[in-house]
């Protein structure tokens, strides 16, 4: 069965899946979606975005979020991905509300780190709100990003799952047409 | 000044033409076609249906035209292309036990119910070089009688024994989902499911050589395995698709199949008995199928605790060097250039051969 | 759909598939990532995971280079260049600095690379322990647990018995202070070039379905000893053509006496140096 996602799946997810590289390959850089084709009220259109550029069928995904129904039939219609209620199983989960603790996701395996859970969490902005300054592979010296609408304890938390490398789950912080990433090898050093 | 040799993109060019020209039936004068093939050069076309893994004779038959006759260079094309091909299902288990023969030996029994079917080999053909065809010979139109019995049933050779306790237990049904070798990397330890895929696919000669190694004595002791059963002929590949509630067949294909059964001295926990190793190819490559079924056997050799000496007992020795794409990839790009790295070792040798004969000097 | 093939040969599931173990192997850097590697239509061991990998990140707008040995114009670089512009129609260049990838075999362009280009290695043997230990459930196992006593005591040995390291290409890299990392085949005279470089760079090993990546700005040192510290490769001669005395040199046979000249083996460099 095809399924829906991108009209043209071939240069939209090559241009979306461009910028995710450049956000994961230069952590704390902010990216932005030109593409805003695509939209569901639930979801931030950068969360769409990587959505169809990285989930198919043989993506497990977790959804935690107030409409978990509509955003669980979504992502079925478009990239035809197993739902799980299970966060270890999960080879991405998708944050839209409430707290939540990294530790309870799948960090991989010793010989295996890469089969781990990829995080996509909703945040309110990135813009306002704390100050981070990151520090790990990637950045040259240091980087500042300021987020709002985060986890509790968020710099214990990212610095607990990077102390763990080379276990650990990997972030992605989306804000309307935004994303940054932020790898298991970042540390918040201020 | 020296000035450095260009025009990769013109000698490239030039050597795709003189390939083509090579081709050029200058003396014959005639194209060979592809039914021609498909016919007259059945266990060509076979090995590369096999070991290319896509069933589909004239596709096969092309690639082989298109090689020049370089088998191992016509299934990688074959593979190439298979590769692009979209997966629109999944068939459920083909049945051997109920295909239509065209052959079927069993060595370990006298006679079996059905019957030994000799069927078309070589077997039996004095291996005198026959001149009446060289010039071309008539061939007869006289359709001979299929040996095979249609749709009649034939009991598994090996269930006899099964039936008496003496044969270890087939596996029933996977519990998941068998692996996919096309799709996934290759996992150690392998499952059985994956290992047999892989072989399905190998290199004939590999798996000869691997197979005769081990009878011959690189193999774990007392191994003389015996053919329980080898049958060559049609079977049915079906689909169920779910909204049917049924299962429909979408097709026949032509399989070859060995099951060899071997010893097995017992351990504490099992008693003494007979083991079993399987082999399938597509198409007619009986050799094929026995290698298969004589390695399937040695690899289990860690299941029962057998010590691990030779290489076909190595799971990674015997999956990760079977497959002629991969071997022959990489043998061949040695033929690439290395001059950079030649030209490390150069000056490395020299630094070495400097330093030595100094101190040899010095002394 | 161009001619066709798909934009750039492989399947959309195909490169979902190698972006998403492209992305896990940016998250841990010089780990060897496993991924579903395909048969594509060029030979394994003749660049098919770099091409994987550059085939599942280009777009309309990169501008590709391909080099073999530092040259734009060696057959394999070409028929890989070829190959791209007959599935993707994208601009190629020579240029190193006008590339937004680059896919090479065996050498790092000798002009330091930019944040926004991506340096695609062609990778024959991921594995650096291979050598030293043939089984992939052993030096899975030892990378799990940074058991990498076996690789110091080898180059040790070398050491006592030579001096020096014999390694001259290929010379294992630690990885953001992790991973001990195959830097491809390049010669050992490229290895700094790759710590804290602004580029990314990805490694493609087709057929042992790995890919592993280090991320730009990442640490990446060169195996050595206090004693014994990493040198790289250096000529008495200079480039006969540009006359540089900087670059990786090849050196040519040019009579049958066997006299010899030395070029350099990056050609775009040597051609710019020429031009200034």
């Amino acid at each position: 069965m095809e399924h829906v996602g991108f009209k043209n799946k071939t240069f939209e997810s090559q241009e979306a899946f461009h910028l995710i590289l450049q956000a994961t390959a230069n952590p704390g850089k902010k990216v932005k979606f030109m593409n805003h084709n695509y939209s569901q009220e639930d979801l931030h259109i950068s969360s769409v975005n990587i959505i169809f550029t990285l989930l198919d069928l043989d993506t497990n995904v977790f959804i935690q979020s107030a409409q978990e129904n509509i955003i669980s039939n979504f992502i079925k219609l478009h990239t035809g991905s197993p739902i799980t209620k299970n966060k270890v199983e999960s080879d991405f989960a998708i944050i839209t509300h409430g707290d939540l603790d990294f530790e309870s996701f799948n960090d991989g395996l010793d010989q295996y780190p890469d089969k781990s859970t990829t995080i996509i969490i909703q945040i309110q902005s990135m813009s306002e709100g704390e100050d981070f300054v990151l520090s790990g592979p990637g950045i040259k010296n240091s980087n500042q990003i300021t987020l709002r609408g985060i986890p509790h304890n968020f710099k214990e938390k990212i610095n607990s799952n990077s102390s763990k490398f080379p276990r650990g789950v990997d972030i992605f912080l989306t804000c309307n047409d935004e994303l940054i990433s932020l790898p298991r090898t970042i540390k918040i050093i201020n | 000044m020296y000035v450095a040799v260009k025009g990769g993109e013109k000698a490239i060019k030039s050597s795709i033409e003189l390939l083509e020209q090579k081709r050029k039936h200058i003396s014959s004068n005639q194209d060979i076609n592809i039914s021609q093939l498909i016919e007259q050069l059945s266990f060509a076309v076979d090995r590369v249906v096999s070991e290319g893994s896509l069933y589909d004779k004239n596709l096969s038959a092309l690639s082989i035209k298109q090689a020049q006759g370089d088998l191992v260079e016509a299934i990688f094309i074959l593979r190439a292309y298979r590769t692009t091909l979209e997966r629109f299902s999944y068939s459920v288990p083909i049945d051997t036990s109920s295909m239509t023969l065209k052959r079927r030996i069993s060595a370990t029994y006298k006679d079996i119910p059905g019957g030994q079917i000799l069927g078309p080999t070589f077997d039996y053909t004095h291996r005198l070089l026959d001149f009446s065809l060289l010039n071309g010979k008539e061939t007869s139109n006289k359709k001979n009688n299929p040996t095979s019995n249609d749709n009649v049933f034939f009991p598994r050779v090996m269930e006899f024994l099964n039936n008496e306790g003496l044969m270890e237990k087939e596996i029933e049904k996977l519990k998941s989902r068998p692996f996919d070798i096309t799709r996934e990397p290759m996992k150690f330890p392998a499952s059985r499911d994956q290992w047999l895929q892989i072989l399905s696919r190998s290199d004939e000669g590999f798996l000869l050589g691997l197979s005769y190694s081990a009878i011959r004595g690189f193999g774990s002791k007392g191994t003389h395995p015996f053919v329980g059963e080898i049958r060559y002929g049609f079977v049915e590949v079906k689909i169920y698709p779910e909204e049917l509630g049924f299962e429909i067949c979408v097709g026949e294909i032509e399989v070859s199949e060995c099951e060899m059964v071997d010893q097995f001295e017992g351990s504490k926990k099992i008693a003494p008995q007979f083991t079993r190793g399987y082999g399938l190819t597509f198409g007619y490559n009986e050799r094929k199928a026995m290698s298969i079924s004589i390695i399937d056997r040695a690899l289990k050799s860690e299941e029962y605790g057998e010590e691990i000496k030779f290489p076909i007992q190595d799971q990674e020795f015997v999956l990760y060097h079977s497959d002629n794409v991969e071997a022959q990839g990489f043998v061949s790009h040695l033929k690439l250039p290395h001059y950079v790295d030649f030209q490390g070792e150069l000056n490395l040798i020299r630094e070495l051969r400097k330093k030595i004969l100094k101190e040899n000097k010095d002394d | 759909m161009i001619d066709g093939f798909n934009f750039a040969y492989l399947d959309e599931a195909t490169k979902r598939m190698i972006r998403r173990t492209i992305l896990k192997a940016i998250c841990i850097p010089g780990y060897q990532c496993p991924f579903g590697g395909r048969e594509m239509p060029l030979a394994y061991g003749w660049g098919t995971g770099g091409i994987q990998v550059t085939a599942s990140i280009i777009g309309i707008n990169d501008t590709l280079k391909v080099i073999d040995q530092g040259a734009d114009d060696t057959t394999n670089a070409i028929s890989i260049k070829n190959f791209f512009k007959k599935v993707c129609k994208i601009e190629t260049t020579e240029d190193t600095e006008k590339a937004t990838i680059i896919q090479t075999r065996h050498r790092i362009p000798e002009k330091k690379l930019s944040e926004n280009q991506i340096l695609v290695y062609q990778v024959p043997q991921p594995e650096p322990l291979r050598r030293l230990e043939p089984k992939e459930q052993e030096t899975r196992k030892l990378h799990a647990y940074e058991e990498y006593a076996l690789m110091h005591v080898k180059l040790y040995e070398e050491i006592s018995h030579f001096g020096s390291v014999i390694k001259t290409y290929a010379y294992p890299v630690r990885t953001n202070k992790r991973y001990i990392t195959d830097p491809s085949p390049t010669p050992k005279f490229d290895n700094p070039k790759m710590d804290f470089m602004e580029a990314l760079q990805l490694f493609g090993a087709g057929r042992e379905r790995r890919i592993y990546a280090i991320p730009p700005y990442t640490s990446v040192q060169s195996l050595d000893f206090e004693d014994h510290p990493f040198q790289i490769q250096t000529w008495d001669e200079r480039c006969d053509i540009c006359g540089s005395n900087n670059s990786y040199l090849d050196e040519i046979i040019i009579n049958d006496k066997g006299e010899k000249k030395f070029i350099c083996s990056d050609t775009n460099y040597c051609e710019k140096n020429l031009k200034t």
